[in-house]
């Protein structure tokens, strides 16, 4: 495969689903595609490896018919000895197989120990989890998300390790699609680590789809030796083509290290309690803080703060969500919210009641889900119980504050499902700030945007925290919220 | 949109082509009192399960609100109720169901409680849409529960929108509106079909109280009349005789016209109640 720049252009029928421009793939190098979601950088990706099908898609590559693009013996050999890691783990694994057995499917079986490269992906100490998973058929609920991905990160590994013990000659493409979507922090860096470590042994061709930032941030600070061989690049639709630019890591970095937390008010008044010991699907919930190292304590929210709610993935972050706010029924509930006291015998219309939209509003983690797919941008805002928003002027107002105002007239009439991944979660977010309710959830606010409206949501829960309006964050960010959140106002979940 | 996306157009506009045909044929060969039987008739079936339609939509919608209301608000002894006297209405054979409803029109005609050939109609409709509304509730609710398990009803939940305005603007009008006309036009099909057995199972002789005279034409009455049965009857001399054939089109006209209005207005509609559903993907 010869690294150069591609020009990519997807069509069912009639429509276009992606018009990509200048999309980098440097030759046994390493390219980082960033960009928000929604554009086509998925889409692009299975186009370069040659996973499309012609019979389905009309695909344009670099001028060329996807049959001669395919027909390429560089692009033939790519494939045949890379791998591409999906961005939705459950729609790789086979239901009908065992784990073990996808382990060690196909030319995976070449590796000298096609397991091993998935036990690398968990810790030492946790190793009794992926034994536990290997007997078992893949279900959607098991294993978790976070430990499918690490399945599917292990596979390609163990593709690369195939491929290095045989000293192929043809090295492959390895593209891994948004590869770290659903791990924490420590299981992301783990996972980056064994692939670049594998990169250094054989300089493969390896894509990476991502939205996560902070990969940048590490490798800077831990793999600077691969950055000369690392393109950054970020897909942003201009005019409806998705026109690949050069990422500078320097502007994240610098951008990253001026981060400063909001400052709070010198009184402090608690607007939400939750104790811990909250029992729901037979498990107990506990907050700790990082300082008080693992002693149980009560998660408390004040008037103004931004209180950062970590866990591992698939312990239930967005469950205490959705307890919090009324739409989980849980055991032994301890909760306050602004002297009202909520339990687990409290019935749900006075959630309904008291909170919904008056006292907390939560954003939700998929914008794709959490939207009316046919609604537009304007019905959405104007179907909030907030008066101010029955004028158009307002709804201007309030899709400025992260939507350019050049794309606003278009965007207003635009059903939902016509918006990029990006458009939806911006819309999402802003529908819970419109509100203005003294509490705000936010459940992976970062999800599927781009650097510029990275900066855009930051600013806008600085405005609101300003206001006086807390919120409860979710996130799997970590490099930008441990910029931003104090360290007192971080509470671990187990 | 490619054109096996759009039968559900192409059979609505074939049905007006063979209407406005079918017109101009009689105008030119059919005497004239006759002809306005039959426009009269055509109008009446048309409008009764028009209306008929729109009743059960009213009926169903209201109803699926209400037992979800009573789901969801654990008013479990008024959902026991309530489900039970559906599918009480939903038990009884329709054709059975209607026949009763007649003979309460029968009844409230002879007690010269329906004067007007207006109301008679209305009554009529409104027999039909109680042996009809239960496919609308159907509908209602199963689009409800389907989207009630997504995510989006809960965050507009969360920020405070009312569940009224979610179930009505958000699921079944921005959400499920396809849904809703492909019902609406099957149910047309159906209720033209209750309507012309019923008036014609009546008008052949269940009851000897209403007839013709007393009860407003419809197709099916006209298809009972005693021309229109005897230019039915000559389709068969056709087989034994064809030289008859031709007289078909012109002499017996009353009563292939009745034949071929419902004929051809049913399987129409019937494919436009297909098309909506391949064109949306239902």
């Amino acid at each position: 495969m010869n690294g150069r720049h591609y020009d990519i252009r997807v069509k069912v029928g009639d429509r276009v689903l992606v018009d990509a421009r200048s999309v980098p793939l440097v030759k046994n190098g390493i390219t980082l595609m960033f960009g928000e979601s929604g554009i086509g950088k998925s889409l692009a990706g299975k186009a370069l490896f040659g996973l499309l099908d012609e019979e389905e898609y009309n695909v344009v590559v670099n001028g060329e018919s996807y049959r001669e693009y395919c027909a390429r013996p560089e692009v033939a050999a790519a494939r045949q000895n890379g791998f591409f890691m999906f961005q939705e783990p459950s729609s790789h694994l086979n239901p009908l197989q065992t784990v073990e057995e996808q382990l060690c499917e196909g030319t995976l079986a070449e590796a000298h120990d096609p397991i091993a490269p998935v036990r690398e992906l968990w810790r030492a100490d946790d190793s009794g989890t992926l034994t536990g998973i290997l007997p078992i058929f893949p279900k959607p609920y098991r294993p978790s998300g976070g430990e499918k991905q690490r399945l599917l990160g292990g596979m390609a590994f163990a593709k690369m390790d195939a491929v290095a013990e045989q000293e192929l000659t043809d090295h492959g493409l390895f593209v891994f699609d948004e590869p770290t979507g659903s791990l924490d922090r420590e299981a992301r860096d783990r996972f980056l680590d064994r692939l670049f470590a594998r990169y250094r042994r054989r300089k493969e061709t390896i894509l990476v789809i991502t939205h996560d930032y902070g990969i940048i941030g590490y490798v800077q600070a831990f793999h600077v030796d691969l950055i000369p061989s690392t393109t950054f690049c970020e897909l942003r639709l201009v005019g409806g083509i998705a026109q690949a630019r050069a990422f500078e890591p320097q502007l994240f970095v610098e951008w990253l290290r001026n981060q400063r937390p909001q400052e709070m008010p010198v009184v402090r008044r608690p607007l939400l309690r939750v104790k811990s010991g909250v029992r729901i699907f037979g498990r107990t919930l506990n907050f700790s803080t990082p300082a008080w190292d693992r002693e149980d304590t009560e998660l408390v929210v004040h008037a103004g703060e931004l209180v950062y709610l970590k866990a591992a993935s698939g312990v239930g972050k967005t469950t205490v969500a959705k307890i919090v706010i009324g739409l989980q029924h849980a055991e032994q509930l301890g909760m306050e919210f602004d002297g009202e006291t909520f339990s687990e015998t409290t019935p749900s219309r006075r959630w309904q009641r008291v909170l919904w939209g008056r006292g907390m509003t939560m954003a939700f983690q998929h914008a794709d889900e959490a939207l009316n797919p046919h609604a537009s941008v304007e019905e959405t805002l104007r179907l909030l119980p907030v008066s101010a928003l029955r004028s158009g002027e307002a709804v201007v107002e309030v899709l400025g504050r992260l939507f350019d105002a050049e794309e606003i007239p278009q965007l207003r009439g635009r059903k939902v499902w016509q918006l990029s991944g990006g458009q939806k979660q911006r819309l999402n977010l802003l529908r819970a700030f419109a509100l203005s309710t003294p509490l705000i959830i936010l459940d992976e606010p970062l999800n599927a945007l781009d650097f510029e409206s990275i900066d855009r949501v930051l600013a806008l829960m600085r405005e609101a925290q300003r206001r006086g309006q807390a919120i409860l964050l979710i996130s799997h960010n970590e490099d930008i919220f441990d910029a931003v959140v104090p360290s007192g106002s971080v509470y671990l979940l187990r | 949109m490619r054109s096996e996306e759009r039968k559900d157009i192409r059979w609505a506009l074939l049905w007006v082509g063979g209407l406005i045909v079918l017109g101009v044929w009689l105008l030119l060969f059919l005497n004239t009192p006759a002809r306005i039987r039959i426009q009269t008739a055509f109008l009446n079936t048309l409008f009764g399960a028009l209306v008929a339609v729109v009743v059960a939509l009213f009926l169903g919608w209201g109803t699926a609100l209400a037992l979800h209301a009573f789901e969801r608000g654990g008013k479990r002894v008024a959902y026991l109720a309530g489900t039970f006297v559906l599918n009480l209405f939903r038990s009884i054979p329709q054709m059975v169901g209607m026949l009763v409803g007649y003979a309460v029109i029968t009844t409230l005609i002879l007690r010269g409680n329906l004067p007007s050939p207006l109301v008679q109609i209305l009554f009529t409709s409104l027999i039909t849409a109680l042996f009809v509304f239960q496919e609308v509730v159907d509908l209602i609710r199963e689009r409800v529960r389907h989207y009630e398990q997504l995510e989006f009803v809960n965050a507009l939940l969360v920020c405070g929108v009312p569940p009224r305005v979610i179930i009505n603007k958000e699921i079944l009008l921005k959400n499920s509106l396809a849904h809703l006309i492909q019902k609406s036009v099957s149910l047309f099909g159906r209720a033209i079909f209750l309507i012309c057995s019923i008036d014609f199972i009546i008008s052949v002789g269940l009851s000897t109280e209403v007839n013709l005279v007393n009860l407003p034409t419809t197709l099916g009455s006209m298809l009972a009349n005693l021309d229109s049965k005897q230019d039915i009857l000559v389709i068969g001399s056709v087989l034994t005789d064809p030289g008859m054939f031709g007289s078909l089109f012109f002499e017996h006209l009353q009563g292939l016209s009745v034949a071929f209005l419902i004929v051809y207005s049913l399987l129409c509609i019937h494919r436009m109640a297909g098309g909506i559903m391949e064109r949306y993907r239902l």
